[in-house]
């Protein structure tokens, strides 16, 4: 017999512990950008291009989007601590502290070469050094562990490249009438300039030749000096079929040859011009100390001369150096508690001393927490200093507005070349025709949705370029949200409802499309949901599919799918080699790679042939757009919006810069105000103020 | 006894080996290659744009052997069991499993000791006192505050804790983990403060569960035996009230609560994947979950098989309690 009087008393009891979780409010609409500073910096310098074809650049919204600057190389803010709220005071920075930053997964190992995670890039940024790496403000390639190197060309000679890259000439190649001149462009390639006909040249391959010359004293973090061999055994790794290196592998198949000219000099020479040559030498380059990697070293513990390709690649593969790291860097690892946190200490052999490119902390922490909600919590309770995680309720949110919050923390937004599509499987019969695609994004709102749920902070897109750069066309524009279009198109393709009962149909098939979505992922969610709303005004059914992320991703890559709904970051930063997304080759059935949606287009294969042999980025600009006007017309995505990231920082963190390459920051630009507790002053040949850095 | 124990202990040979072969064929028949999953970058949501993923998922396989027959591979994963190796982690080649699970384990099981310690320590008296003044407003007022108890989800009770108790509300216990950020320089007396404070709110939020549940299972047992005529006898001879309750009903009333150890040890376990969560404890419940969604077969064998094992000796060993409490009990 159930006591009535027990369970009125269990029944109010339990609703007065639930009330507090009940009654956390819906968050509050703000006014868009409220993350932003109160005066928009207007931009400076350059307006947009004014070339024929040029970017268009909706400057007014650039501005909304805090915007200060424009230029060939995109847009990007510059102003450290552009959203502290005590940003504008001159602090004196300080040696010394530690930074504890969020990650909400851990990388594998921190082997680049098999390890490609993002995590591992981000951490890599502070504890490695490339050949050359990317300036995050002016976006060009500086040379870092070399000091300087020369790009030169290539002239293949009639009947090929032969083997051991010999029937080659290099040097700076000018055309001359009906010859080409090749002249030395380096200060190692001592030629004599060469009148060669054009009679006698298969072809002419421009930026291929690169001469690196290393910088004196560069130490790995072991203090085993750094030479040309090993930036020789971080190509040839590449070569070797073994080495767990395969999702890589092609980017450095293109160099088909490298030369130690001595200890300090290395020279690469690529198959083919491309676009990617350049970055290539970048992070993306992993150099590996021979002495801990390679058993054919003299100097490896373990040395074998007679050693094979199998073990020698199996020396890589599984080096316990892949997690106890040993780099370049001026952070070197110190120590890494699995499942907790990686802590890394400053390199005092690091080869450059200034802390504006060393760091002013002493140590770096990334603190591993899974779930994010405790990780905010964390934030709050001083865990950790920066977090990076903060969803767009929560931004606009409650969460952010406490005291508590704002007491010891700010937030921040930046831009980063992150996209979030749905994108199509074409190799279904249904979703082959474009104009059922062109359909389908007239049939969603786009602007409604960046406007409802992101409160206007994401950026709606109409193709897969990063609208901060010159490559993305605005004025093409979103596809309008109108269901008469949408209509008027899925008729022409034959769509249309038959027998009344809402839903179009062709050949006695109704239109329903099936959206799979990572389980769990509220953003996802929430999109799909509003797809189907959209869809529904036009007759089309569609059935959302949660997936937890093995399954998702086994039915991607199976094309087992009709619609999914995805983010994408652009791995080279801003650009990313487009054939491995659009290119025929790379959208067969039975091919498993990163054009999911299976398209195959003549006209895009020519586009993207082209941007990928062009090197000079102002001049794939405008192929870029091309790519981009055509990808608008074939929609094989529904390109939805650019989403911000959102981070948290604790407020005695300074310097904090904010960049479009992900993670949206660097930690070694950041430091603590002079006379913080556990800190020092700053060597007096670098002391300055923080407007000076 | 020591015949019936034995006779147990062979029994589990072919149900843990019935268990393996279920788990085994049950993780590979769920969708999700984790081939797949190593060449995306689930850091960063995305696919990711790769080239040579074909290759690199191919190479996957075969070094994990997934190229293979299914029944060659449960065979190799036998022999290795047999031998106390569960190999590497998948996704992390060159992290021993067998290593983890023991530093793992360091974790989780102080942590469930604790709470089932305390469990049935305060379980036990609120039960009794609940059986013992029944329909009192005490009994009444234990009864709802405990099934209020029993009712809040788990990582619910656990977010609110930290709330409460973290910085966001009175800031009184650290929220996050086992020790403090600097916990390595501590003095060794600081450094066991230090977890203790950060213990306290991951213990609270496994225990109050199992707590609600053990002490409603010792007020019904109690209840069920102080209605018997022995007690009624024991009364009418006059002994104190204490003696009744304590020497008489509470020795039989304690065989239900018994029976629910043998659930409580594997549940604890099975639980601490969301305390574990929330609070970002490196455990063992954290670690199946996660070697779940990674679809790394040779972590989820690994700690499903320890789960098993688990369970069947929590069996066992309420089995032989139940001997133990209740003489009317023998295997032999």
């Amino acid at each position: 017999m159930i006591d009535r009087k027990l369970l009125a008393f269990t029944f109010v009891a339990s609703a007065l512990l639930l009330l507090p979780a009940l009654c956390v409010e819906e968050p509050a609409p703000q006014p868009v950008l409220a993350g932003a500073p109160a005066v928009a910096t207007p931009l400076v310098g350059q307006e947009p291009v004014g070339e024929e074809d040029g970017p268009t650049w909706d400057l007014e919204r650039l501005r909304k989007a805090g915007v200060e600057a424009v230029d060939l190389q995109g847009a990007h803010p510059l102003e450290p601590d552009r959203y502290h709220p005590d940003g504008d005071r001159e602090v004196r920075p300080a040696m010394g502290g530690r930074v504890i930053q969020h990650i909400p997964s851990q990388p594998g190992n921190l082997n680049r070469a098999i390890e490609n995670s993002a995590l591992t890039t981000w951490m890599l940024y502070e504890m490695h050094a490339a050949l050359v790496e990317r300036d995050f403000e002016t976006w060009v390639y500086e040379p870092v562990v070399a000091s300087a190197y020369d790009m030169e060309d290539t002239v293949i000679l009639e009947g090929g490249r032969s083997p051991g890259n010999g029937n080659i000439l290099f040097g700076k190649v000018t055309e001359a009438g009906d010859s080409y001149v090749v002249e030395s462009g380096s200060s190692r390639n001592e030629i004599e300039t060469t009148r060669v006909p054009k009679g006698d040249v298969e072809s002419v391959e421009f930026g291929t030749v690169f001469t690196f010359h290393l910088r004196d004293g560069v130490k790995w973090h072991d203090g085993h000096a750094f030479d040309a061999h090993d930036a020789y055994f971080s190509w040839e790794i590449y070569g070797n079929p073994a080495v767990d290196c395969d999702k890589v592998r092609a980017q450095f198949k293109e160099i088909v040859n490298a030369e130690v000219l001595d200890d300090r000099t290395i020279r690469y020479f690529y198959r083919q011009q491309y676009m990617d040559a350049v970055s290539t030498f970048g992070t993306n380059f992993f150099l590996m100390p021979r002495h801990l990697y390679d058993l054919h070293d003299p100097d490896h513990p373990r040395h074998d001369a007679a050693a094979t390709e199998e073990q020698r690649a199996a020396e890589i593969n599984d080096n316990p150096h892949n997690t106890d790291f040993v780099g370049l860097g001026p952070y070197r690892l110190k120590e890494w508690k699995r499942d907790d946190y990686i802590e890394a200490v400053r390199f005092e052999d690091f080869f450059w001393k200034d802390p504006a490119k060393a760091g002013y902390m002493d140590v770096l922490r990334w603190k591993y927490i899974s779930n994010d909600d405790t990780a905010f919590e964390g934030l709050i309770n001083g865990e950790v200093d920066i977090f990076g995680r903060i969803k767009t309720e929560d931004y606009f949110g409650e969460k952010t507005q406490t005291d508590v919050f704002n007491k010891d923390f700010y937030k921040a937004y930046t831009y980063t070349a992150t996209y979030q599509y749905t994108g199509w499987n074409i190799h279904r019969t249904k979703l082959k025709d474009k104009r059922v695609r062109q359909a389908l994004a007239h049939s969603f709102d786009s602007q409604g949705w960046v406007d409802s749920k992101y409160f206007g902070l994401a950026w709606p897109i109409t193709g897969p370029t990063f609208f901060m750069t010159p490559n993305y066309d605005h004025s093409i524009p979103v596809r309008a949200y109108d269901a008469d279009i949408a209509e008027e198109l899925l008729a022409e393709a034959g769509w249309y409802d038959r027998d009344g009962n809402g839903i179009v149909d062709k050949d006695g098939e109704d239109l329903v499309i099936e959206i799979l979505i990572p389980q769990g992922n509220k953003a996802s969610e929430s999109t799909v949901q509003k797809i189907q709303e959209g869809f529904s005004r036009v007759g089309v059914r569609v059935e959302m599919q949660p997936l937890e992320w093995a399954s998702f991703l086994e039915r991607i890559y199976n094309r087992d799918f009709d619609g999914c709904n995805l983010a994408t970051v652009l791995q080279g930063g801003v650009e990313t080699d487009p054939k491995l997304g659009w290119h025929s080759e790379e959208g067969a059935f039975d091919k498993r790679s990163s054009n999911h949606s299976g398209l195959r287009d003549e006209k895009v294969d020519a586009i993207v042939d082209e941007i990928r042999r062009t090197i000079d980025p102002a001049d794939r600009a405008p192929l870029w757009r091309k790519l981009q006007a055509e990808l608008y017309d074939l929609q094989p995505y529904l390109f939805m919006n650019s989403p911000p990231r959102k981070f948290a920082f604790n407020k005695k963190l300074r310097g904090v810069k904010l960049y479009v390459f992900a993670p949206g920051f660097l930690l070694r630009d950041m430091y603590y105000e002079e006379g913080t507790p556990g800190t020092r002053s700053l060597p007096a040949e670098f002391s300055r103020s923080g407007s000076d850095r | 006894m020591l015949t019936y124990t034995l006779r147990r202990l062979l029994w589990m040979v072919p149900t843990l080996l019935g268990i393996t072969i279920l788990i085994f064929c049950v993780i590979r028949l769920t969708p999700g290659d984790p081939a797949a999953l190593m060449v995306s970058d689930v850091s960063t949501g995305g696919v990711g744009d790769a080239s040579g993923v074909e290759a690199a998922m191919e190479k996957f396989r075969e070094r994990w052997g997934l190229d293979r027959p299914l029944h060659e591979q449960y065979l190799v994963w036998l022999w290795n069991f047999l031998r106390l190796d569960f190999g590497d982690e998948m996704m992390r080649p060159g992290v021993s499993i067998t290593s983890v699970l023991w530093q793992r384990l360091g974790v989780t099981i102080p942590l469930t000791l604790v709470s089932v310690l305390l469990s049935y320590l305060l379980a036990l008296p609120l039960g009794i006192l609940s059986a013992v003044k029944q329909g009192t407003l005490v009994d009444k007022v234990s009864t709802g505050f405990l099934f209020i108890l029993y009712s809040l989800p788990t990582f619910w009770a656990g977010l609110m804790l930290i709330l409460v108790f973290g910085a966001s509300g009175f800031d009184w216990l650290p929220i996050m983990g086992l020790h403090d950020k600097d916990a390595a320089q501590m003095p060794t007396g600081e450094y066991l403060w230090d977890m203790f404070l950060h213990a306290l709110l991951p213990v609270a939020t496994l225990t109050y569960g199992g707590l609600a549940y053990l002490s409603r299972q010792m007020r019904v047992g109690m209840l069920e035996i102080v209605r018997q005529d022995f007690i009624r006898t024991a009364r009418a001879k006059g002994l104190p009230e204490k003696v009744v309750v304590f020497k008489h009903a509470l020795r039989n009333s304690l065989i239900p609560v018994i029976t629910v150890f043998a659930q409580i040890l594997p549940v604890l376990i099975g639980g601490s994947v969301i305390v574990e969560s929330v609070f970002s404890i490196p455990g063992m419940g954290l670690y199946a979950y996660e070697g779940l969604l990674k679809r790394d077969y040779n972590v989820v064998m690994a700690t499903t098989t320890f789960s098993a094992l688990l369970t069947m000796a929590g069996f066992l060993l309420s089995d032989i309690l139940y001997a133990l409490v209740d003489p009317r009990i023998s295997y032999d």
